[in-house]
């Protein structure tokens, strides 16, 4: 559970206190950090999504309304500023949240060398193989709490292909453990 | 195992199944401890996603020194109207490195506009003031673009690289269309050459500083690339010979 900032400093950013929202940039920047990093497998990405997010939850924050969390309006900026990113970073996007038959099929990180990596890099290094839609979809599934029809409909893919792709994506990263319990 | 029954059980896990697939694996004991199973998985693969991508303590801070300036930015940006134009407009003759080009063009256009005004019910503006003016403006285009190319192979991110290339290439395509019932092969050849390289920057496709930030390299760096380099220099040689014999060839 995200430890949420007072609803004070919130107030005052939205009436247009920038000290109150340099407080809210240094409460959360940690948590939009990491759920860019969640999305996109990657430091540098995670750091400029996470300035955009800011930027942007600057532009229009006096528009939020208390009836929301205030780290779900803004985990929801970041979930946004992620595809966002990520379309523009890699055009070939686009298509593949069209036409989910572009399915990568990970590597076995535990086969590939000689050393054994431990599972949390194999874990990490099986999170970057994902497509960048099966990242996405999963993150927003199972550690943003997303329903599917909100998934597909953030992503733009139907429904069933959503649940697909997170099924897909799901047993990639199963499959790291397994290769980790049989070792 | 079907992956239809597993994907089955996955949204059991998330909470998305039908009620009847709900009590069909709740009555299968092998399916419930497939469910288990699933279950600790997901919540490894949390707790190890948890401990990925360490943060300094400071980040916020970090963070903050990073935005605060573009913050600003963002306050006094105008949103609308007479205020949002006024700028770039004042922009576009301030820019230190394209002032004299500007007032030079401006100046070019005067002339012209003074010459035909003068001459045109004696209709003598001949072919030759035509090409005359023709190969100034194609050298001051040219030297446009020249400092463009290197302004951006320096990339210092000072200025906005995809608007100063939608001029260009502006330019670029009325001066080859001038050129099309003209003899000038050579320099309407170049012009050709320039056109997809602007087009690249125009359409924000070049890489921005951003991105060579993170270890990208640009795809054409105008001073190391020997494609690059051929272009500069008949860019140069170009320019030097419309400036001295005024000559389109």
């Amino acid at each position: 559970m995200m430890n949420e900032i007072d609803d004070k400093t919130v107030k005052n950013a939205t009436a247009g206190d920038k000290n109150a929202f340099r407080l809210i940039v240094l409460h959360y920047a940690q948590a939009v950090n990491r759920l860019a990093y969640r999305y996109t497998a990657d430091a540098s990405y995670a750091e400029d999504i996470a300035q955009e997010t800011f930027i942007k939850a600057f532009q229009a924050i006096g528009r939020y309304q208390a009836q929301a969390k205030f780290s779900t309006w803004l985990l929801r900026i970041t979930t946004n500023s992620a595809i966002d990113y990520l379309r523009k970073a890699n055009r070939q996007m686009a298509q593949s949240l069209d036409e989910e038959g572009a399915q990568r099929e990970i590597t076995d990180h535990s086969m590939d060398t000689g050393d054994r990596l431990d599972l949390n890099r194999r874990l990490s290094d099986a999170m970057s193989d994902l497509s960048d839609v099966e990242r996405l979809a999963i993150t927003m599934k199972h550690h943003q709490g997303y329903s599917i029809d909100e998934t597909a409909q953030v992503l733009n893919i139907k429904n069933n292909a959503c649940k697909q792709t997170i099924f897909r994506a799901v047993q990639k990263l199963r499959k790291q453990l397994t290769t980790e319990v049989s070792a | 195992m079907k992956s239809t029954e597993d994907e089955k059980l996955l949204m059991i896990y998330f909470n998305e199944a039908q009620q009847k697939d709900i009590d069909q694996c709740l009555s299968s004991p092998a399916r419930c401890d497939q469910l288990d199973q699933l279950e600790a998985d997901m919540n490894a693969i949390e707790t190890l996603q948890q401990k990925q991508h360490d943060l300094p303590e400071d980040y916020g801070q970090q963070l903050w020194h990073q935005i605060a300036d573009k913050l600003v930015a963002e306050e006094v940006k105008p949103k609308s109207g007479v205020s949002a134009w006024l700028p770039s407009l004042k922009n576009m003759f301030l820019v230190p490195q394209y002032s004299l080009a500007s007032f030079a063009t401006i100046m070019a256009l005067v002339l012209l506009a003074f010459y035909t005004g003068r001459n045109q019910n004696n209709e003598i503006i001949g072919s030759e003031l035509q090409e005359l003016l023709l190969a100034q403006n194609i050298q001051l285009h040219l030297t446009q673009s020249e400092v463009f190319l290197t302004q951006v192979s320096n990339d210092n991110g000072s200025y906005n690289s995809q608007v100063t290339a939608q001029r260009l290439l502006s330019s670029n395509r009325i001066f080859k269309q001038a050129l099309a019932n003209h003899k000038g092969h050579f320099t309407s050849q170049l012009l050709q050459d320039l056109e997809p390289i602007l087009l690249e920057y125009a359409n924000g496709s070049a890489p921005n500083p951003s991105e060579q930030t993170h270890g990208k390299q640009p795809q054409a760096n105008w001073v190391s690339d020997s494609k690059s380099n051929d272009l500069m220099f008949q860019i140069k040689v170009m320019k030097q010979q419309l400036a001295q014999k005024n000559d389109i060839i």
